[in-house]
């Protein structure tokens, strides 16, 4: 599965099946700016990716869409 | 060895359900979601009683209650007040003179948050290192509500209440060491604007949600991570030897947050402390290591770790053996 693929899959349990957004939608608009779900989402990404969100990743844009998701993990495993 | 000789909390006022407040009708839906699963069910509102006020009475309460007198004190370390009674002035000297301790050294640490009291127990230890002749230090901090409205959304809802503690030379409590750090990234990220306010129309403003509850919330996890690993390592420890955490009491959902980060449970008598005094900031720490004494939860020998987090932004960690 890809990367894309497996963050919409995870954010749509998350947001809610019945909910639909596309990949440049901005999750964080969906009402789930919590420190609950950003950890979830944090956690997720690392182990599912193998990679470690540090202090200079934690710009908000990095992680809010499908799309900055993915070119964010392009990024980290670069 | 250096460590905590005693810990005493002063209380004064009414015991108030936080939804009897005025405040509580006037807030919205979301905030009303937030504070009812706070974690917080009782604040005490200490009425004419100033942060100074509740400082200096827990400083007398220990030297009725505990086996110290003013003159052994060698040090005093005032916790500065959110909001001082008068500019300029100096309420740390203030205190030492209420106290008739006429022969120490006073001074205040501030600019941290609720991690003031970490640099405190630093501090004191530090002075009692390199000052051999020294017995004690005490430390004393005063919690009052600093506007109008306790809530501060969306973090928590500030309680009313004093702490004093004295470090000293004792194989009880042992502090073994202390790791602090700070990013001033976030200096500005809550404040109040006073200059153009009557005091009564003060009012603490988080000025990016999105800031606090993502960049923040993450690098707390980090932050705190690397100072566990490093406190850990450099004291010869496994995680599996840490008996009890401890942290500061800000709400039901920072703690699940940390326990999720990092596998651990937060002590119960945390979430006591929580329950029913709300956050006492600097003072939550003392307060819940010393209910965890008192509770016999925190047994002789056994390590303790202390997290201790502000949005100012700042972070420490201290291991103690108790």
């Amino acid at each position: 599965m890809e990367v894309k693929e497996k963050v919409k899959e995870f954010l749509q349990k998350k947001i809610g099946q019945d909910k639909s957004f596309s990949l440049d939608d901005n999750i964080f608009k969906q009402g789930l700016v919590n420190s609950l779900f950003a950890l979830e989402l944090v956690v997720f990404l690392e182990n599912t990716f193998s990679i470690a969100v540090e202090n200079e990743d934690l710009n908000l844009e990095n992680f809010n869409s499908v799309n900055n998701i993915d070119n964010f993990i392009a990024r980290k495993k670069a | 060895m250096i460590g905590i000789k005693a810990i005493k909390p002063f209380i004064a006022g009414e015991k108030t359900n936080i939804s009897s407040l005025r405040e509580y009708e006037a807030l919205n839906e979301q905030e009303l979601e937030y504070l009812n699963s706070a974690g917080i069910k009782t604040v005490y509102d200490a009425e004419n009683y100033t942060s100074y006020d509740l400082a200096l009475e827990a400083a007398r309460k220990l030297f009725a209650e505990e086996e110290i007198t003013p003159q052994e004190i060698n040090a005093i370390i005032y916790i500065k007040s959110r909001v001082p009674e008068y500019f300029v002035a100096s309420e740390a000297t203030r205190l030492q003179h209420d106290l008739g301790i006429e022969n120490c050294l006073t001074f205040s640490v501030s600019d941290l948050g609720c991690v003031d009291s970490t640099l405190a127990v630093k501090m004191a230890k530090d002075l009692l290192i390199s000052n051999s002749a020294w017995e004690n230090v005490l430390i004393v901090y005063g919690s009052k509500k600093f506007t109008e409205q306790r809530f501060r959304f969306p973090v928590t809802m500030t309680g009313d209440g004093g702490v004093a503690c004295v470090i000293g030379r004792t194989d009880r409590n042992v502090i073994e060491d202390v790791k602090i750090e700070s990013n001033g990234k976030y200096w500005d990220l809550f404040k109040i604007d006073f200059r153009n306010e009557l005091a009564e129309q003060y009012k603490e403003e988080c000025t990016d949600l999105r800031k606090y509850g993502f960049e923040l919330a993450l690098e707390s996890r980090n932050r705190f991570d690397g100072q566990i690993n490093s406190i850990l390592t450099e004291n010869g420890l496994q995680k599996e030897e840490i008996n009890a955490y401890v942290m500061q009491n800000i709400s039901a959902r920072a703690f699940q947050y940390y326990e999720d980060a990092f596998g651990i449970k937060i002590s119960p008598f945390c979430k006591m402390n929580l329950g029913q005094y709300g956050h006492l900031g600097s003072a939550d720490i003392l307060l819940n290591y010393q209910l965890g004494l008192q509770a016999k939860m925190i047994k002789p020998g056994s390590r303790v770790l202390i997290l201790n987090n502000s949005p100012v932004a700042a972070w420490s960690t201290i291991l103690i053996k108790a």
